[in-house]
């Protein structure tokens, strides 16, 4: 059964009436329009968990505002079964002087339940939220953080048949984001249609089977998650000039606002190295300069093995919850591992700066680094320590 | 085990009560149940960080009638009304519902955008939070009428065309200020024009005055203003113990009643895409 149909639906926004007399005045016609969507059609069956990927300004919002019957398409048909809450705003009726419990009742009655049942539901929504004392608390005394984890916490007690959930899991620490999608895929699981947009390919990677991709308002893509996002994360990187290769199949590329200088790894001794002891800790250097201002940005070292070509390693400064801001003109950024139980053999560290939402690298280098690992050869990748014990 | 019909029939219904609110009849319950949370938790917040709290909502109107009490019989004579002390308060509590009502309706959704961003909630919320919540404040004034007409003459039978008036009054509120909300989202020149001509209208109202003060080429603002009926209405039942003209209150109420139904039609077409503009 469909929940949501979406059939040829546009969207135009005519941008900004103010001044609309003055202009009038100064006979200066013409009107402003955008259009946020077009021709999108979708159809999502119930239990069925969607991601929506695209750069900002794609549509993607929009969509989710339809789809929850906040506003209309300009034009095109929108079926939706009744039951729909979500996350679409943080803030705004919450309200700094009352209590976090005064304003979780609130938030629990808009998001549709009736008074009754909202304060039924009160108490595990602060254990959900692992707010306890701190819910008799006025609501300015919060973190953002913890106001986030309230508000998913009352969208996902309520009961709802669609759940639009829009951008809002990059807040919050990691251990709870991680809580957040294990407590989605379960209420997905149980038959709760799911929408989630995410600048995080990994967030809808593990929630969602089916993905739609929007550019400028047109659905690119839909279809299957892994295909979907594989060609979005190589579209990224269509939007840079070509790549300048390197030896041994290595590349240099990027939009070109950062520069990455030079990369390292750093051993037990505190100098550059290019052999490690398995197990051994080891810190990941990168160097680099700035060359136009960039506001934010999300780093990430990868790595993958230099017989197969397999990515064993993906880390980023976001999918640790780390926030890195403003970057100094000149800098090394420091990636320290507790320890790296590889098994012997060549692998090699890619590296890259990245737009704060992932839609183009600024600087990003291939094969930036080989290292061979010393240690006992495997079939496998990984060599932990060991030991055996039969009893 | 194949469980037997009733039994799921049970259990469906069971899992249905935590569910959305579907009929029309809960949707309707479920509208109730958000405006009244929402207003009594807006009436809360108005007064929570001040240091006699709730109490300014009677404090309030006290001392804007102290103000008015003492321009209008020292300061200046608006002639001989009898039982003046009343008559303004009265006046100045009703004026003070309509204005302030209209006024935060007009501003109501830009202040509560947030409203209209949840999926569910009726996009009317915002505006009649705004202003049964003004209602409040008449409401708390009521016993603070009831000391004054203890005081000059009693209180009659008559006063229980209260909430008749009360609900004219609303209607009106509510008609105008959701027409003007929904044209406010496109141009905030309304919310500008309107405080200006609300400030007019106090001084065009007999709030302070009796009409029988107006020069006769000026009674045409208290006979063609629906407010200054009220207002007249108003006093009849409370203070002169009488039932108030039917054929004009009859006019005054279905001119309520139209604005309120144009004022909920403009309101309900435009309002399908406020959140654009938000």
């Amino acid at each position: 059964m469909n929940v949501v149909v979406l059939d040829h639906v546009h969207k135009r926004f005519r941008v900004d009436f103010t001044g609309a007399g003055r202009r009038l005045l100064s006979l200066e016609r013409g009107r402003v329009e955008k259009w946020a969507l077009r021709d999108v059609s979708l159809a999502v069956r119930a239990g069925e968990a969607i991601g929506i990927v695209g750069s900002n300004g794609s549509g993607k919002s929009t969509l989710l505002r339809i789809i929850a019957g906040l506003t209309r398409p300009t034009a095109g048909s929108v079926r939706v079964a009744s039951g729909v809450t979500g996350i679409l705003t943080l803030g705004g009726v919450m309200e700094p002087l009352l209590s976090g419990t005064e304003n979780a009742l609130t938030g629990t009655i808009l998001a549709g339940m009736s008074r009754r049942d909202a304060v039924a539901r009160l108490p595990a929504i602060a254990e959900f939220a692992e707010l306890g004392d701190k819910m008799d608390q006025p609501l300015r005394t919060f973190s953002d953080g913890m106001k986030l984890r309230l508000a998913f916490a009352i969208a996902v007690h309520v009961h709802a048949r669609i759940l639009l959930i829009d951008e809002v899991l990059a807040v919050g620490d990691l251990r709870f984001r991680e809580k957040c999608l294990n407590h989605l895929k379960s209420i997905s699981e149980s038959g709760v249609t799911v929408l989630l947009t995410s600048h995080e390919p990994s967030h809808i990677a593990r929630l969602c089977s089916r993905t739609i991709w929007l550019a400028e308002g047109h659905v690119r893509v839909i279809g299957e998650t892994q295909g979907v996002l594989e060609r979005y994360a190589n579209a990224m990187l269509e939007a840079v000039p070509p790549p300048e290769l390197l030896a041994e199949g290595g590349a240099r590329l990027g939009s070109g606002e950062v520069e990455i200088t030079d990369v390292r790894l750093v051993g037990t001794r505190g100098s550059a190295v290019g052999t490690l002891r398995s197990g051994d800790p080891v810190t990941v250097e990168i160097d680099f300069t700035v060359h136009e201002d960039v506001p934010d940005a999300v780093i990430g070292v990868h790595a993958h093995d230099a017989a197969t070509g397999n990515h064993f390693l993906n880390l980023s400064t976001e999918g640790d919850g780390e926030f890195v801001g403003r970057l100094p003109a000149n800098g090394t950024i420091r990636l320290h591992l507790d320890r790296l139980d590889l098994a012997g053999g060549r692998y090699f560290l890619d590296v890259g700066i990245y737009e704060s939402n992932w839609e183009r690298p600024y600087a990003m280098l291939w094969k930036a680094l080989a290292f061979e690992v010393r240690g006992q050869p495997a079939t496998g990748l990984l060599a932990p320590p060991r030991q055996w014990t039969i009893v | 085990m194949v469980p037997s019909r009733r039994r799921v029939h049970q259990r469906r219904a069971r899992r249905r009560r935590h569910e959305y609110p579907r009929s029309r009849y809960r949707r309707a319950r479920y509208s109730v149940d958000l405006v009244l949370h929402l207003v009594s938790r807006e009436f809360r917040l108005r007064y929570r960080r001040a240091f006699i709290g709730w109490l300014w909502s009677v404090g309030q109107p006290l001392l804007r009638f102290a103000v008015f009490a003492y321009v209008f019989t020292k300061v200046i004579h608006v002639g001989n009304i009898p039982r003046y002390p009343a008559f303004l308060f009265i006046g100045i509590v009703a004026w003070t519902w309509f204005a302030s009502g209209l006024m935060s309706a007009t501003t109501s959704v830009l202040l509560r955008a947030d409203l209209l961003l949840r999926p569910g909630v009726p996009r009317a919320a915002a505006p009649v939070v705004s202003v049964l919540t003004d209602m409040l404040d008449f409401v708390a004034a009521l016993p603070i009428i009831a000391v004054f007409l203890l005081f000059s003459g009693g209180i009659a039978p008559s006063a229980l065309w209260l909430p008749v008036l009360m609900a004219i009054e609303l209607l009106l509120i509510l008609g105008i200020g959701m027409a003007l909300c929904s044209a406010n989202v496109y141009l905030r020149d309304v919310q500008i024009f309107t405080g200006l001509v609300l400030l007019l209208g106090f001084y065009v109202t007999p709030v302070f005055y009796s009409r029988k003060l107006l020069p006769g080429t000026l009674t045409f603002f208290s006979d063609y203003n629906p407010v200054a009926r009220l207002l007249g209405a108003y006093r009849d039942i409370l203070i002169y113990h009488r039932v108030p003209d039917v054929f004009p209150l009859v006019v005054v109420a279905l001119f309520s009643v139209a604005m309120f139904a144009g004022g909920y039609a403009i309101y309900r077409r435009a309002s399908a895409t406020f959140v654009d503009q938000l």
